[in-house]
């Protein structure tokens, strides 16, 4: 294999691949990339075997294709720290060569056999998204998702489709993020597709896709999902277990009403947590027809009191948050103005912005 | 309206039956009740055997003097006893038993056989009580001593068998009860079997180490013996340094004349004793054997005998207080050498630790530095705190008792203590250079991931960095809960737990506890319950997982403890596990914070599971291990 290629692009195709590469396995090959030359196009593929990913670079000249397998982050630093604007790779035998015009760096391979498939998108999708669309999902859900619970189905976020709509729903058991929206096309059969996908494939999918206006093309297999773009194949396995019917969670029977601007309601929970510590992270909240208060304290180091003007229907009531689930909602949320909708202070409230985003939360106990 | 009934005399079977109730509460009354009698024999062995919890049988061989067949029917018979004749007796008990209640009222609700032979006799003799149907004496083959065997318990009074818990918890009963009778008689050797399994063998051998059996292995080097006496008092027993103290009275044995006796006197007494030296709240462990004349107690309080009346309780409060008090302060009770970390309440889970670690990390920032942070400090170093820590460790009775002198033959030293390569922080010039005394800066370092090393006052400490996280947090975690209910978060999906029945019954009695502590479970079908909220402190810890770990535990511990112990134990499981653990690499940041934490919690030198934060190597201990003593 010999091939020259433009060091810029190459290390864009490297360290998007680098970060599905396992940092410590038993398996030595996972740290490895699996470059491939054909078709005048250089692929550089990579899995940790639950996430897999092929990224395509075009800005290359093939003078001999083949395949080979190079560590991974040897071969990033390499072409990192180089200052060519293109490097010569070419590799005998088990030394890949990597040329500069002052330098020269040989490293050794392991067998292009021993690497596992890296699957590649093809046959029809099942549906298509606009990349600019399904980052927005992604950003308005997956903050909610849970990191390490033993309730599995928490962990990965639940992905939706039917008739050309599509949604997005994450849960860590304490608060929900729902977000919405319309697909370019799909052709799914009339039940529609569910995959739960876990958080990691999706945090990478989000920086794989850079034109907000290039359509994504997406599979949905029983144990896998593939999202393909211009230039990359993302495919994941699906978290196992059973998403909880979270539609029962979402309250319906709401009679208390806060709407205000999502900017300054904000700022108000953010200096309102100022005063918050580990052990008491509650912010008190007090609607009424003046508005809200929000006060929060802290047995070390004091108080907190913001007067915060709204518009507020229904009768008085005061409620506990985490201010930090409010503030995660709130940096997501992509309409001007927000609603609180609540019941009682031990039921949870409904944050609404705009038609397609909704986050339901749970209150805190507060003293 | 029902028609009145005439009054009737009871029938004997129901009044035994009856009282049977009284003094047979559970399986472990009836061992309780014919060990006492085997003790009271002369038996040098006796031997029990229980089978499904003492639900199915319990058989308790003696080799000791047997009963004559005449005796044997009225054996069964209530209020017929050999160890009382007239109406002074009563004043000048000497035996175990004496109420001539027992063996009647274990006859009434079981199948009892009672099989006897008498060294002078050639054959044993047996004889039947089915509920209340005593047979005749008939002959039968059996060895020296007596046999009794009782099947079936509560077969006739169902509703006293259905309080009866599960096999495990009956037998730990059992065990417990066992315990507490072989104690005292050093002389006589126990041997407690389960379904055919031995749980328990206690040899004849010298008091002392007979009374050691009361406590866990680990305890072993922590003891003081303690025998005093006057003209008519005598007080013997161990005593466990400070750090053994438990939040349960769990490892506290009181004897008065060789019977077991709960006593709120002597307990109080022996708290007062330790008042400083542990915290509040805990209980030392103590086997304390009392004897004082039988005329000035009154055992015939309650049938089990567990209460006891002095006639002059002041006095007896007097004597436990000062004895203790007085060998305690003669004592030296800093630990000194490096204990065995014990493993006793299980490795903590690999992805907890982390969580925690993580939750800790985020900690620093709310803590300011030490007060006593030196503006002339170099760039780079850690500012320090280490005359402040000097302050703490030494308590007043310590500083005047210098460490023995045994010290560098038996405990590991200091110097053949592998040290690794030090951490890349500015740490070891200005260890250096305090130790030679020529510059007041004070640092720690960590070894290990686990220790932190700094200079004291008089020379270094060694510090558990997880029992020091740990006891912190357990004071903040007090502090906060005797303020108020802690700050829980609800649950949007309530995380579902599978749980035993045994698990479900604590989970109702300790229901307002856990609400104390932010906890919200309840009920969820027949064997599950549904945590509903959880304090937000512990966010980074999975509510199923917590409360399945603490019923889990709360089913192993047998006794019932009070709310306060019980509050103890939950926010020592949360504590050490909110807490750094041994292994987690901590920053200089974050041993600053930890340390400066130090100076908030009074009597920072034990964690709450009693094992000590803190190990102090003074100047005077490192000249002798370097042999410079003398110059």
């Amino acid at each position: 294999m010999k091939v020259i290629c433009n060091r810029g692009a190459l290390l864009e195709a490297l360290t998007v691949a680098g970060n599905v590469v396992a940092a410590r396995t038993p398996k030595p090959v996972l740290q490895c990339v699996k470059v491939t030359a054909a078709d005048d196009r250089l692929t550089i593929a990579a899995t940790d075997l639950e996430v897999a990913i092929r990224y395509s670079d075009s800005q290359v000249q093939i003078e001999q294709p083949g395949e080979a397998l190079l560590p991974a982050d040897k071969f990033r630093d390499i072409v990192r720290e180089s200052v060519d604007d293109t490097l010569a790779l070419e590799v005998t035998g088990d030394t890949a060569n990597i040329r500069g015009q002052d330098s020269h760096f040989k490293i050794f391979t392991q067998k292009a056999s021993d690497f596992p498939p890296v699957p590649d998108f093809e046959g029809d999708a099942d549906l298509e998204i606009a990349g600019g669309l399904l980052k927005q999902l992604i950003g308005q859900t997956l903050f909610a998702a849970a990191r390490e619970s033993t309730r599995y189905a928490f962990n990965g976020v639940l992905l939706s489709a039917k008739g050309k709509k599509i949604d997005l729903v994450s849960t860590d058991g304490r608060r929900l993020a729902q977000a919405k929206g319309d697909l370019i096309s799909d052709k799914l059969p009339k039940e529609g597709a569910k995959a739960i996908i876990p958080s990691k494939a999706l945090t990478l999918l989000d920086k794989l896709i850079d034109d907000p206006e290039e359509a994504v093309a997406v599979q949905v297999r029983e144990n896998q999902v593939i999202f393909h773009t211009s230039s990359a194949t993302l495919t994941s396995n699906l978290v196992e277990g059973q998403f909880p019917p979270y539609d029962d969670v979402i309250p319906k029977d709401t009679d208390k009403k806060m709407t205000a601007a999502t900017a300054d309601f904000l700022s108000a929970i953010r200096r309102a947590a100022l005063l918050t510590t580990e052990e008491s992270k509650g912010v008190r909240l007090q609607f009424s027809k003046k508005g809200l208060v929000l006060t929060s304290r802290s047995p070390e180091s004091g108080e907190a009191t913001i007067n915060f003007p709204c518009k507020y229907e229904g009768a008085d009531m005061e409620i506990g948050f985490n201010p930090t689930f409010l503030t995660d909602a709130l940096r997501v949320v992509d309409s001007d103005e927000i609603s609180l909708e609540l019941t009682a202070p031990n039921r949870p409230g409904l944050l609404k912005g705009g038609p397609n985003f909704l986050y339901v939360i749970m209150p805190v106990n507060l003293q | 309206m029902t028609p009145r009934r005439p009054i009737q005399q009871l029938s004997i079977s129901l009044v035994n039956r009856i009282a049977a109730g009284e003094v047979i509460e559970r399986p472990a009354a009836v061992v309780k009740e014919l060990v006492e009698n085997a003790i009271d024999a002369g038996a040098s062995r006796i031997v029990v055997e229980v089978e499904d919890g003492g639900r199915a049988l319990i058989r308790v061989i003696d080799d000791g003097g047997g009963m004559p067949p005449s005796d044997l029917p009225l054996a069964f018979a209530s209020h017929a006893t050999s160890k009382l004749t007239c109406d002074e007796d009563l004043f000048r008990i000497a035996t175990m038993g004496f109420r001539g209640e027992a063996l009647a009222s274990i006859g009434a609700v079981s199948h009892a056989r009672i099989l006897s032979r008498m060294p002078t006799e050639e054959a044993g003799y047996e004889v039947h009580n089915r509920g209340g149907a005593i047979s005749d004496a008939q002959a039968a083959a059996g060895n020296v001593g007596t046999t009794v065997e009782v099947r079936n318990l509560f077969f006739n009074t169902p509703a006293r068998r259905k309080f009866i818990k599960g096999s495990s918890t009956e037998f730990g009963h059992i065990s417990e009860m066992l315990l507490r009778l072989a104690l005292p008689h050093p002389k006589v050797s126990f041997l407690l079997s389960h379904n055919g399994r031995k749980a328990m063998d206690l040899p004849a051998a010298p008091e002392g180490e007979r009374l050691l059996a009361a406590w866990p292995k680990e305890f072993h080097e922590s003891v003081l013996t303690i025998d005093v006496r006057d003209a008519e008092l005598r007080l013997r027993g161990i005593i466990g340094l400070p750090e053994l103290a438990r939040p349960t009275a769990r490892y506290q044995f009181f004897y008065l004349n060789g019977r077991h006796i709960r006593d709120k006197f002597i307990q109080h007494a022996l708290r007062e004793s330790y008042r400083g030296l542990t915290e509040p709240g805990r209980h030392p462990a103590a086997v304390l054997l009392l004897e004082i004349p039988p005329g000035d107690v009154d055992v015939n309080v309650h049938p089990t005998k567990t209460e006891v009346r002095f006639r002059d309780s002041g006095r007896i409060h007097g004597l436990v207080h000062s004895v203790i008090r007085e060998k305690l302060l003669g004592s030296e009770l800093t630990p000194l050498a490096l204990p065995t970390r014990s493993d006793a309440q299980g490795e903590p889970r690999e992805d907890l630790r982390h969580k925690l670690a993580e939750f800790f990390r985020q900690m620093p920032g709310e803590y300011s530095a030490p007060p006593t942070a030196q503006p002339g400090a170099p760039a780079g170093s850690q500012p320090p705190f280490g005359g402040q820590v000097a302050t703490t460790i030494d308590a007043p009775f310590v500083a005047s008792n210098p460490p023995p002198a045994s010290f560098s033959a038996e405990r590991p030293t200091l110097p053949s203590m592998p040290m690794p390569p030090m951490p890349a922080i500015a740490a070891p010039a200005a260890f250096a250079r305090s130790l030679v005394g020529q510059d007041a800066q004070q640092s720690a370092i960590q070894l290990h991931n686990s220790y932190l090393v700094a200079q004291s006052d008089d020379g270094l400490v060694i510090i558990d960095q997880h029992a020091l996280h740990e006891r912190i947090m357990y004071e903040e975690l007090l502090a906060r809960v005797n303020r108020g209910p802690l700050e829980a978060q609800r649950m949007l999906i309530p995380q579902v737990v599978d749980v035993s029945t045994t698990q479900l019954a604590l989970l109702e009695q300790i229901q307002p506890l856990l609400g104390k502590l932010g906890i919200e479970v309840s009920a969820f079908g027949p064997a599950s319950v549904a945590v509903h909220a959880f304090p937000s402190f512990l966010e980074k810890l999975e509510p199923g997982t917590f409360v399945r770990e603490l019923l889990e535990r709360g089913e192993q511990e047998l006794l019932d403890l009070h709310e306060e112990e019980l509050l103890h134990e939950v926010l020592d499981m949360m504590a050490c596990k909110a807490a750094v653990k041994a292994g987690d690499p901590l920053s200089p940041a974050e041993i600053e914070a930890l340390l400066a934490r130090r100076e908030l919690v009074e009597r920072s030198s034990n964690c709450p599971h009693g094992r000590p934060t803190t190990l102090r190597l003074s100047l005077r201990d490192l000249e002798k291990q370097f042999k410079r003593t003398g110059f």
